[in-house]
């Protein structure tokens, strides 16, 4: 996964030192030469009811932001030696200013902030991935980040987009130095039968050999070091997004990597329903990279 | 300091008042005259308004359902943060008992029988023909009859509750014409809103009146005329208004609830003395046929049959129900706050119609199985009288002495409570929307109502009620296609303010953050 330029939303929020502090952490096993930047759209628009700002012009206020961003995060990127810069804008849309920052600056790894009780953009992830044509990967760092393992999570369902699952897991697991486990969520078709809910067993044998068909098939191809018996897991659950973030407090992983979209539906809708929902919980604890 | 006997809003309690006085010293003195000009004026407004009636109910019912399904459906009555006065429960219940009334009991038996024997459209057979008078039984007791009723009740509740308005019909008109419903014009509003539910209300207390009449000569031989439905009204009127001077209030309310258990009861003494498992197959078999030709019936004009079937029942049905609807809508409005529109929308459109839809199928149903059985001669009955066809079909019953009973018991109670209630709310509009009015008004429109009832049937019976209803439904329908608008402009511009107001908390949590990053120490972080 290529990750030399890295843009580091801020909304000037408590969240962001969570942004800050990981995006470090993460910086430093996967990419020590990236280079970030440290970005926030200021809404004008917002301030122009607010007598403190009247006399302000844009240009001014965007420097002082700057300034002071620069003032209170830089520190922790120079203390790592890692290379930064500030980039404020003054766009209307904070979902469109960073779509155009993405393009225009050759982003390679967005990161944001997910909250959930505090105010603020917590809608701008979603609008972001929606509308970003270039598909950056998005890296969204809860506010109740809990230090958990360094151990990843990769999403799949075993559809062709999960190979790209399974390379970034299994990269990232390497630079993480941890494991990676590569989860399948199923769901007993109700059509599938005399295959009903007291046969869990057997049910459940029939899903593994197919699975681990289909997940040797992906590997084959990609030349990692993963294996369906060391790295695959079956587990069952109505509700994916659910029974993921469960799995991921039953292990204590630290990072959920999973793709926006399986395949494009027939609106050309760029973020898919499991993902859509992991952006939206309140009960996310961990990171989630989505591709 | 509260007034003592009158304490009148004067621009609507005297022009409404000699409206009424004046319709019942024409009615006393000159019925001759009167019957002829009520009777010219409902057949001119019938048969060259009757579409008019038929578009407006339809407006009313698909306005309701559009704005239930709309982002309009999640403003709740009385605020964001209003919660229920009533449990679901309970308001289910309450919504019941705005449904049961003196109607129910008069029509529930006359009206499926005589559509059985009187078809709107030409049937071949017994089964098209019974068929035929469930579905436009349904169709003048379901949504088109709760269309007025949800309406004027959910803007009176909006307006109440989440504009603090006075609960008055001018408040309806505050989107469109500002403070100018303090004015002559709002003023205007409540007069006519006055006059439309005292004519309405005395329709149905006449037509009570007439049942309980029939119901007493059934049992101990009483005449059934004029004189007795007068005495009737005046003995049962002066009960209502006695209850209220020695402050029975909780009295009659209690004898409403009792009443509406009472009227329950009767209806499952009937389910199961009747054929039960006819009536139970009926009642989805009715209920599914309605829903299949709702658009059909619901917009039918009798245009190319050229009859005047329609002017006799649907179009006086809506003029009633639009007529009645201050009274029940400031009832149901009452008793919904902290619901939200959709909640309001769909509870009083559905679940006083699936009660009355059982009451229908139950009581209709039986009437339409014994006749096509040959048990009982109830068309012959209704087509002579029908205040009688309760009493026809009760004896075919066991204990129909007792069950005949219970019929005038209720219908009698209804009249007390309808009264009660009826002079409640026009008193409330006629003293400029206050609850606490003195005792001596409600008293005078207590009066006032039996007075109208008794004088219109003086005049000309049953025809002369349908004939004053149509004569102020009318105007009162062009008022509550306005009442349609005026919603859709608040519930609009509500919307917005949300709207404005969602972002305005953005904007404020966004301005402190950037005043916190630009104020902070370097050191902070």
């Amino acid at each position: 996964m290529k990750a030399d330029k890295l843009l580091l939303c801020l909304d000037l929020s408590e969240v962001d030192i969570y942004v800050v502090k990981y995006g470090i952490r993460f910086i430093e096993r996967v990419h020590p030469t990236a280079e970030v930047v440290l970005f926030h759209n200021i809404r004008h628009d917002f301030l122009d009811e607010y007598p403190l700002f009247y006399q302000e012009q844009i240009e001014g206020l965007k420097a002082k932001v700057a300034k002071k961003i620069d003032e209170k995060f830089g520190k922790h990127f120079r203390e790592e030696g890692i290379s930064y810069s500030v980039e404020v804008r003054d766009l209307y849309s904070t979902a469109s200013a960073i779509q155009e920052a993405l393009k225009e600056l050759n982003i390679d790894l967005l990161l944001m902030g997910k909250k959930d009780r505090l105010k603020g953009a917590g809608i701008i992830p979603q609008k972001v991935l929606a509308g970003d044509k270039g598909r950056t990967p998005l890296l969204l760092v809860p506010e109740d980040l809990k230090r958990s393992s360094e151990n990843l999570l990769g999403a799949i369902d075993l559809s062709p987009s999960s190979a790209r699952i399974l390379q970034v897991t299994n990269e990232l697991a390497k630079r993480f130095h941890s494991h990676a486990t590569c989860l399948y969520v199923y769901q007993v078709p109700t059509s599938y039968f005399p295959y009903i809910e007291l046969d869990n067993q057997e049910i459940y044998k029939e899903m593994r050999s197919w699975a681990e068909k289909k997940f040797n098939q992906f590997v084959k191809g990609l030349k990692t070091g993963l294996t369906a018996g060391d790295n695959l897991k079956l587990v069952k659950g109505a509700n994916v997004p659910a029974t993921i973030l469960e799995y991921v407090e039953a292990k204590k992983l630290g990072l959920i990597v999973l793709n926006r979209i399986a395949r494009t539906d027939l609106f050309g809708n760029r973020v898919g329903s499991v993902s859509r929902k992991l952006l939206v919980t309140r009960k996310l604890q961990v990171p989630i990279l989505i591709l | 300091m509260p007034k003592k006997y009158f304490d009148i809003h004067a621009p609507v309690f005297y022009p409404a008042a000699f409206i009424i006085l004046v319709t019942i010293t024409f009615s006393f003195f000159f019925s001759d005259q009167i019957r002829y000009l009520f009777t010219t004026f409902q057949q001119v407004a019938s048969d060259n308004l009757g579409w008019f009636f038929v578009v407006c109910t339809n407006v009313f019912v698909f306005s309701a359902l559009y704005i239930a399904f709309s982002k309009y459906g999640k403003i709740r009555l009385g605020g964001k943060d209003a919660q229920p006065d009533f449990s679901t429960f309970s308001w289910f219940s309450m919504l019941f008992s705005a449904g049961i009334g003196i109607g129910l009991l008069f029509y529930g038996v006359a009206e499926p029988i005589y559509h059985f024997t009187n078809p709107p459209l030409p049937v071949d057979n017994e089964i098209q023909a019974a068929q035929q008078a469930m579905l436009y039984t349904f169709l003048h007791w379901g949504f088109h009859g709760w269309g007025p009723y949800v309406i004027i009740g959910l803007a009176l509740g909006y307006f109440t509750y989440n504009k603090k308005l006075p609960l008055t019909v001018r408040s309806l008109f505050y989107p469109l014409i500002g403070d100018r419903i303090y004015g002559w014009i709002g003023d205007a509003i409540d007069v006519l809103a006055v006059v439309s539910t005292l004519f309405g209300l005395a329709t149905t207390l006449g037509i009570g009146v007439q049942q309980v009449g029939a119901g007493l000569n059934y049992l101990f031989g009483v005449s059934n005329d004029t004189g007795t439905h007068i005495t009737l009204i005046t003995l049962i009127t002066l009960a209502a208004t006695t209850s209220v001077m020695l402050g029975l209030d909780k009295g009659v309310r209690f004898l409403s609830v009792l009443n509406m258990r009472l009227a329950l009861i009767f209806l499952v003494i009937i389910l199961i003395l009747g054929p039960t498992v006819f009536l139970l197959n009926g009642f989805f078999q009715n209920l599914g046929q309605y829903l299949n030709e709702l658009l059909l019936i619901g917009t039918w004009n009798e245009t190319y049959t050229g009859g005047t079937w329609q002017n006799n029942w649907t179009i006086f049905y809506w003029a009633w129900w639009i007529s009645w609807s201050p009274f029940v809508g400031i009832f149901i409005a009452r008793v919904s706050k902290g619901r939200t529109v959709r909640e309001f929308i769909l509870g009083v459109l559905m679940v006083p119609s699936m009660l009355i839809f059982l009451w229908m199928s139950v009581f209709g149903g039986t009437a339409i199985f014994l006749e096509m059985a040959g048990t009982a001669n109830i068309a012959e009955a209704v087509n002579a009288d029908l205040s009688t066809s309760l009493f026809v079909l009760l004896e075919s019953f066991p204990f129909s002495f007792v069950t005949s009973l219970i019929g005038i018991v209720l219908v009698t109670i209804f009249f007390v409570t309808s009264s009660d209630s009826g002079s409640l709310v026009v008193d409330s509009i006629t003293s400029g929307g206050k609850l606490d009015a003195p005792v001596g008004q409600r008293i005078f429109w207590a009066l006032l109502e039996g007075a109208v009832a008794a004088a219109l049937l003086f005049a000309g019976g049953l025809t002369a009620l349908q004939s004053v209803v149509i004569s102020a439904g009318l105007p009162f329908a062009v008022l509550l296609l306005v009442v349609v608008y005026s919603l859709f402009q608040a519930f609009e511009e509500e919307s917005r303010v949300m709207k404005r107001k969602a972002e305005s908390k953005e904007r404020e949590a966004y301005a402190r953050r950037i005043q916190k990053l630009l104020n902070s120490d370097e050191n902070e972080s």
